[in-house]
């Protein structure tokens, strides 16, 4: 099988979320919104808080339960349940879809009972079912990776934010996701912290990866992305190349929210 | 004068050692099945669709209520003047035995308060640490032994000592329903002997020390399953 290898062919998205919206009560947090990534594309969004690129980004793995709407990945189609319960059928395919994109969280989210490397080989060896022997190994692959290879028996308690948040990178990537969701991952951290975990996934963009990211680092965002998504309100309010979105903002909103990010 | 002649007897230190055995596996039994009924009330509760934690809430509504000492009579003295409930199984493997009607009130008993303290250790666990696996595609059940029962056990560890504790003074009581444990053993040899505050002193010593060494136990045990850098883990 081979990958189209040049970006401007037209390509088949890997990842599409199609018309997606999402209400919490009378509140519509997402008023019907697409985005699509195709194999190595790394999409960006970006807005103020409540503008619903949080909920988005967690309706891909339905985390959040999406009220309308579908996620198509790999051409396999799960659409929103729109308040029905899930049959047994359904859940397998949540479980499939999850299998295949990763997450990584604002707050880390590591389990404390587990050190760094249990953290990281418990999904391959939970879900994939593969041998603790081979799981260790690909865990310790993992946490070398995000520079973390001298902290495996560290817990979480004993560990840094932004090393926490990067075993948290390495407990994604032990599932070789198709797609990595990143849920603003550095906006728990010190300062200080936040370059680390950025360099993370800097050579994580730099390998291909295919990452749908979250964030409020304009400068990151403006040095990785493929398409920055600027979301206001719940609606998509303007989309495009980096440079474009992040240096000449048409609409209002978008240039006074950057603006925000300049003083 | 006091007299303790009843203490020269090795009838009364077999019927302490046998009554200590019997209170032993009265609480060990009563507290394992207690707490798996319980984990099943608090999944229940925490998990279920609202008529399944409906009945999870009226059963501890009911069995946290009813005073021990009734429930113990009325599975002992009330249910077998139920005729057609002869020969059934629940008639054979409970109720023909005091010991094994000590167990089972016990447990339903043990199950309502338990039932409670594991809902709260389930709800203490941060939602994040659930999403998290469920991200990496975990199903529901494989989220709940691997991560949240594992940190709602360990949040209620302190609490499970003091309901051990009390279950094994709560446990006295079913002497009433002739079971000879470490209440009912020595007492009523006590009676035999016309002296009935020996016994009761004897076995009152015993409780206290057992109270003592469940309680050293409880520390062990959290020590030992406390998580680094946490505050329970530092040694005292």
């Amino acid at each position: 099988m081979s990958v189209n290898p040049s970006s401007s062919l037209p390509r088949e998205p890997l990842l599409e979320v199609r018309n997606l919206r999402k209400s919490f009560g009378s509140l519509e947090v997402l008023k019907g919104v697409g985005i699509q990534a195709a194999k190595g594309d790394i999409v960006t969004l970006i807005g103020s808080s409540g503008s619903g690129k949080s909920t988005l980004i967690r309706c891909i793995n339905f985390l959040e339960e999406p009220s309308a709407g579908e996620i198509v990945l790999d051409g396999i189609v799960f659409p929103a349940m729109g308040g029905v319960r899930r049959t047994r059928k359904n859940n397998a395919d949540l479980i499939a879809l999850r299998r295949k994109v990763g997450m990584v969280f604002q707050s880390f989210n590591l389990w404390p009972h587990r050190n760094a490397i249990e953290n990281v080989m418990e999904g391959p060896v939970q879900v994939l079912g593969i041998s603790k022997r081979e799981a260790r190994d690909r865990a310790l692959g993992y946490l070398e990776k995000v520079g973390l290879a001298g902290r495996i028996d560290h817990y979480p308690s004993q560990l840094s934010g932004g090393q926490q948040q990067r075993v948290a990178i390495a407990r994604a990537l032990a599932m070789e996701p198709e797609i990595l969701l990143f849920d603003e991952p550095t906006s728990a951290l010190d300062p200080e912290l936040v370059g680390e975990v950025l360099r993370v996934m800097k050579s994580l963009a730099s390998e291909g990866r295919t990452m749908i990211i979250v964030t409020h680092e304009m400068q990151f965002a403006l040095e990785v992305s493929s398409e920055v998504v600027f979301l206001s309100k719940g609606n998509i309010e303007e989309r495009g190349a980096p440079s474009e979105i992040l240096k000449s903002p048409k609409s209002e909103a978008l240039g006074s929210f950057l603006q925000r990010y300049r003083s | 004068m006091l007299n303790f002649a009843i203490l020269e007897t090795s009838a009364f230190w077999w019927a302490v050692l046998d009554g200590l055995g019997v209170t032993l596996a009265l609480t060990a039994l009563s507290m394992i099945l207690g707490f798996l009924l319980g984990g099943v009330l608090a999944s229940m509760n925490v998990y279920g669709r609202p008529g399944i934690r409906f009945t999870a809430k009226a059963y501890i509504f009911v069995f946290r209520g009813v005073p021990l000492l009734i429930l113990l009579f009325l599975f002992y003295y009330g249910l077998p003047r139920v005729t057609w409930l002869r020969g059934s199984l629940f008639w054979d493997l409970v109720l023909t035995s005091p010991f094994r009607t000590a167990v089972f009130v016990l447990t339903i008993n043990n199950a309502a308060y338990l039932g409670e303290m594991i809902r709260g250790g389930l709800r203490m666990v941060p939602a994040g640490l659930l999403e998290a696996a469920a991200a990496v595609g975990m199903t529901k059940t494989r989220a709940f032994f691997r991560v949240h029962a594992p940190l709602a056990v360990r949040s209620i560890l302190g609490n499970l000592g003091s309901e051990t504790i009390a279950v094994v003074k709560a446990s006295a009581i079913t002497s009433a329903i002739t079971v000879r444990d470490l209440m009912g053993g020595p007492t009523v040899l006590g009676k035999v002997y016309l002296d009935p505050l020996t016994p009761l002193l004897v076995v009152g010593v015993i409780y206290i020390v057992l109270v003592q060494l469940i309680d050293v136990g409880t520390k062990l045990v959290r020590s030992q399953l406390a998580l680094p850098g946490t505050a329970q883990s530092h040694h005292v």
